[in-house]
């Protein structure tokens, strides 16, 4: 304690004169005289901001029955700071004002339950074959929650030449990739004017296509998930790993419980269904059970660990890949080291951690008749040193280091899948090579942006 | 530390002291390093060379003042709070077992300790003590939380009505 060193001087804190002015607060509370109807609450009488701080462990429903209690409580919950922490808690980007709501708990209640789904940003599909990849945010500025397709054109394109192999094909790849705003898949008004919200069914997005006769309804899952309910009805895919799996596979016979949550402690707060359907008959039934023209589309997030690239780690990513003849198509590209197998942190020793045998595994978010979404479109088992096949020293590719890979085929349908050798020119951990030697071909694929996609 | 112990073993030999004097007039010893878990404590002791005086704490008792010293003794090897957390993230509840059992105390004690806490700015402690209050409420119903905390419904039919109808949105269904 180098106290010699400082001026002895108090720094206002409320520190007290004389040891002789004995309790003055605390006593009125521990006098518990029994007056009738006046038994203290000592709660009530903390100072207003240690009850803030008290509040501020509280959730949204936890505040909202708090207040139903008494006029003092109804005060201190009102707080607009603590509904601001809420909903930024839920963003990426905090906000400062409620926008177009009279008060952020107005913001909030109109968006309830459905915050989690801003803040997972990344949504894709079930949908058969193809798949569907959106993003989604909050619109401050409109008050709204909505979520766009990802698409991807892939522009001009020019041939080149590797000198390794001149017979192989390779077409630059410089895709434009944006959301396609024309049409929202998602989009949630304030839902408290609109109707009360009922957790068990389906809220009308009322979307400029329903013009052409086209409408969509939202719904919310149920994170109730059977215990041995096959893997192929499940979503997301067993490809990515995921701790929030849900039944994706909702017939009409389905139980009630199974196909809607029916209180907020139900609900999955990683999935959400939309319902398309065309009603081209005037008068008829709008939510109409099963006909040709409905889709109903599971819609799955990623735990930010499997996109997000680290040191050891890359390649993690979402990425955009040129698949010829299908267009371009999304892929997750998430990398996985022993020690993630060996769960025990314990197990692995220094020396193993020195040498990485990181895998890339690319999982098609979506794909095409051939190998559809959810499967692996390519696998490096090993990007470390055991899987080195060469550092390119071509003008080409030069630098780059070559590693083994296996790339997935199908016929049409998914039929005879088959994994076949392949080459992985990592570039850069902006950009790859996949050469798929047997077809003659290598395809680019680069990393997404998914802020810069989602900035308004 | 300017002195360096002589003899580890020998029984007198005690970490260096201060010693509190509560609003009931009573005096407690406390080891220096265990004190300085209050922020209070600890930039008085920068600021003031002298501190062979005891410190008066007469907002706090001597039976709140021994808990508060019993926390502060168990967590004084806590690494120290990192200053403004972040608000914007979701603030957990989770308590660990250790101070799960210690808060287990009459509600006046615990609202005690939290006003303790405030006023002698130990922050792991008042975190503690309002996770706590915030269990208590967590999950129930207007009733039960009245019932918990002795509060007396004071809406008129109207308000307790306008409420009712501000929060539909909570409920279940």
């Amino acid at each position: 304690m180098d106290a010699d060193a400082r001026l002895p001087a108090f720094r206002g804190q409320p520190q007290a004169p004389t040891p002789t002015e004995v309790g003055d607060l605390p006593e009125a509370s521990i006098s518990t005289s029994n007056l009738p109807g006046e038994t203290p609450v000592p709660l009530l009488e903390l100072p207003p901001e240690l009850i803030q701080q008290i509040l501020s462990f509280l959730s949204a429903q936890d505040l909202a029955r708090l207040s139903a209690t008494c006029r003092s409580l109804a005060e201190h919950a009102t707080n607009g700071l603590l509904w601001a922490n809420i909903i930024n808690s839920y963003l990426p980007e905090p906000i400062h004002d409620p926008g177009v709501f009279n008060s952020f708990r107005d913001l909030y209640a109109a968006h309830h339950p459905c915050w989690f789904i801003p803040r997972h940003k990344i949504w894709f599909s079930d949908t058969e074959h193809t798949g569907n990849l959106i993003l989604a945010r909050y619109d401050h500025r409109r008050g709204v929650i909505e979520g766009y397709r990802v698409i991807s054109e892939r522009r001009s394109h020019q041939f080149q030449i590797w000198d390794c192999n001149p017979d192989v094909i390779i077409q630059t790849f410089n895709p434009r990739v944006r959301l396609w705003l024309d049409d929202p898949v998602l989009l949630l008004k304030n839902l408290r004017e609109r109707q009360p919200w009922h957790l068990p069914g389906e809220t009308r997005m009322p979307m400029a296509l329903e013009s052409q006769h086209v409408f969509s309804a939202f719904s919310l899952c149920s994170a109730h998930l059977s215990p041995n309910l096959e893997s192929a009805k499940q979503w997301p895919p067993q490809t990515i790993p995921s701790n929030h799996r849900i039944n994706r596979d909702l017939d009409i016979e389905a139980p009630h419980q199974e196909r809607y949550p029916r209180q907020v402690d139900d609900l999955s707060e990683h999935a959400f269904r939309i319902r398309r359907w065309a009603n081209f008959r005037l008068g008829g039934n709008l939510f109409g059970a099963s006909s040709p023209n409905v889709t109903l589309s599971t819609f799955a997030t990623l735990d930010p660990k499997l996109y997000t690239p680290t040191r050891m780690k890359p390649y993690q990513g979402i990425w955009v890949g040129d698949y010829s003849a299908h267009g371009c198509e999304f892929l997750l590209f998430l990398q996985r080291g022993r020690e993630d197998e060996h769960a025990s942190p314990a197990e692995t020793s220094v020396s193993e951690e020195t040498i990485p045998q990181y895998s890339l595994e690319a999982v098609k978010l979506t794909g095409d008749p051939n190998v559809p979404r959810g499967e692996l479109s390519f696998v490096a088992d090993d990007t470390g040193p055991g899987g080195l096949l060469r550092i390119a020293d071509e003008t080409l590719f030069q630098g780059a280091r070559i590693v083994r890979c296996r790339g997935h085929v199908a016929g049409l349908g998914f039929r005879d899948d088959t994994f076949i050798p392949s080459q992985l020119i990592l570039i850069s951990p902006e950009c790859v090579a996949h050469y798929w030697e047997s077809m003659g071909h290598i395809s680019y694929y680069r990393r997404l942006d998914i802020d810069a996609l989602l900035r308004i | 530390m300017t002195e360096q112990p002589e003899k580890i073993d020998q029984v007198e030999q005690k970490a260096p002291t201060l010693t509190f004097l509560t609003s009931d007039n009573v005096t407690i010893e406390v080891e220096r390093d265990v004190a300085q878990r209050s922020l209070l404590v600890k930039h008085l002791l920068e600021d003031v060379a002298d501190t062979d005086g005891s410190i008066p704490v007469n907002m706090v008792n001597e039976a709140v003042m021994k808990k508060v010293i019993e926390w502060c003794r168990w967590h004084k090897n806590d690494p120290p709070a990192t200053g403004d957390d972040d608000d914007s993230r979701r603030k957990t509840t989770d308590i660990d077992e250790w101070d799960q059992k210690f808060m287990q105390v009459d509600q006046e004690m615990l609202f005690e300790i939290i006003l303790a806490a405030n006023y002698l700015d130990i922050k792991g402690l008042l975190d503690v003590g309002c996770k706590t209050v915030a269990n208590m409420i967590k999950g129930k119903s207007p009733e039960e939380i009245r019932k918990t905390f002795n509060i007396q419904n004071d809406f008129t039919p109207e308000e307790e009505d306008q409420i009712r109808r501000e929060n539909e949105w909570a409920e279940d269904r």
